[in-house]
């Protein structure tokens, strides 16, 4: 049959490519920066990123998802997709004025991470790792690494955003864990200013103990109260902008672990009452607990970070793992970090930038 | 709403080259452009319609598609297994130019899910692919100079790991 469609190449309109760019990961869309300047401004547009979020957001897997890690040998984060076999990391390129600090990680959302400079005078940083930009947000309170105050004094932070008003917020709190009742402050990227958040109602003596976890509008911290051993999970809704406490689904056992499953907070709970010890793994889902069928080998020492097909990646000691459901590790990777000191995180990468200030003119941009 | 039935009413879609497709009129409704010109018809719409930006081998595979996707579905049991598998050959039946005209024609005719498999099945096809072979297949010009392109391959040196042979 006469085709006369072959005699030529077909040329896509913009408006259809990029129909097709939203299916792409972020890594490929940053490559593909280099494809043509037309390419570039609309990997760029913010509609266009806003939309490719939302469209990778809402598929069963996030392509997007990575581990991202502090080295402890060079000044730089690197990257490792978990969902992939775990064959090998990248770095990305840390912002100019933190390489040469002790930095922690103190949580992360929609693509940013939010980074702790231990040293006096350095604000807390925002910063996307992907497009490389950031911002820098002074603390609430006096400097955390001034002289006055002393090591006995936690502060713990969380990110998030709130959908209704388009923002990202930052939380913070501090307290020494017995002779302090600990504060908490929220900030707004949007109006650029911290405000104090009600906390009467909680523990007098709580200290969160991990990186926050933000999943559904809801910030998570695993916590310890009065001075025991003793779990809590506090939880700041965004929305409300209010403090609680969620109980646990089920009391005894420990080696307690929150984590994200499929966009749901989620619990790994050690349970050392049968005969041999395992992972039970239970998921929030409208406010209630419910436990997942799946069954974990316990392997001695693994610190569990995500499940994908079926397999538990975690980490022991410096070397990231991936165990099958027998038990049996089938995939390892060394790497320079031990999961502790709040070093790494789970991240979504995003092409995201921040919402714009209130008259900041402006804004510092990392290469 | 009718269901498929014999005396399910027909109609006549005519391809650029003139080559004239019968349809039953539950498959049009899911090409939105033929469905809003019979909409727009005042009178049962009885001769052909014509089709000037569609070629024969398109819309014969449109039709295919929407064919099968429409037995799959009336088969709750088994349509996702028997979707999935016959989606992949579907994708893999086509060259990258018969890919590129079939999403044309998919947009010319508003098949919306046939459209969204398209993209989703170009994006599989140049994840993992260099900057040069995503030129090559969209029939795109490079607009930089040589440094231009130096300098944001460098400050994105990550992004060019792991990119497969073209």
């Amino acid at each position: 049959m006469k085709h006369e469609a072959e005699a030529e190449a077909k040329v896509l309109p913009l408006e259809l490519v990029e129909k097709i760019l939203l299916w792409l990961p972020v890594k490929s869309l940053i490559r593909f920066r280099c494809v043509s300047k037309k390419w570039l401004s609309l990997i760029s547009d913010s509609r266009f990123v806003k939309l490719h979020y939302d469209t990778a957001d809402a598929a069963p897997t996030n392509k997007n998802t990575r581990l991202l890690y502090l080295s402890s040998e060079v000044p730089e984060a690197r990257c490792v997709d978990l969902e992939a076999p775990i064959c090998g990391d990248y770095a990305l390129q840390l912002p100019l004025c933190c390489r040469h600090f002790s930095l922690s990680i103190l949580g992360s959302s929609r693509g940013f991470i939010l980074l702790r400079i231990h040293v006096y005078g350095a604000p807390l940083l925002l910063w996307n790792p992907v497009t490389g930009s950031y911002r820098s947000v002074p603390y609430p309170v006096v400097d955390p690494d001034a002289s006055c105050w002393t090591d006995s004094i936690n502060l713990w932070g969380g990110l998030g955003y709130d959908e209704s008003s388009d923002d990202y917020l930052i939380v913070v709190g501090w307290g020494d864990g017995h002779e302090w009742r600990p504060q908490w402050e929220y900030f707004s990227v949007r109006t650029n200013s911290w405000k104090k958040i009600e906390c009467g109602h909680l523990p007098p003596h709580l200290v969160t103990i991990e990186s926050a976890l933000f999943c559904n509008g809801v910030l998570y911290w695993l916590a310890v109260k009065d001075m025991e051993v003793n779990f809590v999970i506090v939880a700041f809704d965004l929305a409300g902008k209010h403090l609680s406490l969620v109980s646990f689904p089920t009391s005894g056992g420990s080696g307690r672990l929150l984590n994200l499953f499929a966009g749901c907070l989620g619990l790994y709970y050690l349970n050392f009452t049968e005969d041999h010890q395992k992972f039970e793994i239970w998921v929030m889902k409208e406010l209630s607990w419910t436990k997942l069928n799946v069954v974990l080998p316990y392997a001695h020492g693994i610190h569990p970070l995500c499940l994908t097909k079926g397999e538990l990646v975690g980490i022991k000691n410096n070397e990231l793992i991936k165990v099958s459901d027998k038990g049996v590790s089938v995939e390892s990777l060394r790497i320079s970090c031990r999961d502790n000191d709040l070093k790494m995180v789970m991240f979504t990468q995003s092409l995201l930038s921040l919402p714009d200030e209130f008259g900041c003119t402006g804004e510092e941009q990392g290469k | 709403m009718s269901g498929i039935s014999d005396t399910e009413r027909m109609i006549t879609l005519k391809t650029v080259e003139g080559t004239l497709f019968d349809v039953k009129s539950s498959i049009a409704k899911d090409i939105k452009t033929v469905q809003a010109f019979i909409d727009d018809s005042d009178d049962d719409v009885t001769s052909p319609i014509p089709l000037p930006n569609v070629f024969t081998r398109e819309l014969s595979r449109i039709l295919d598609y929407l064919n099968n996707h429409h037995r799959f579905r009336s088969d709750i049991e088994k349509a996702d297994e028997e979707m999935a598998r016959y989606d992949a050959e579907f994708a893999k039946s086509m060259s990258h130019e018969e890919l590129k005209a079939l999403i044309l024609a998919a947009n010319y005719l508003n098949v919306k899910d046939l459209l969204e498999f398209l993209n989703q099945t170009v994006a599989d096809v140049i994840q993992n692919k260099s900057v040069e072979f995503v030129r090559n297949f969209f029939g795109i010009e490079n607009d930089y100079t040589p440094e231009e392109e130096e300098k944001l391959r460098n400050e994105n040196e990550w992004a060019f790991n792991g990119v497969e042979q073209d």
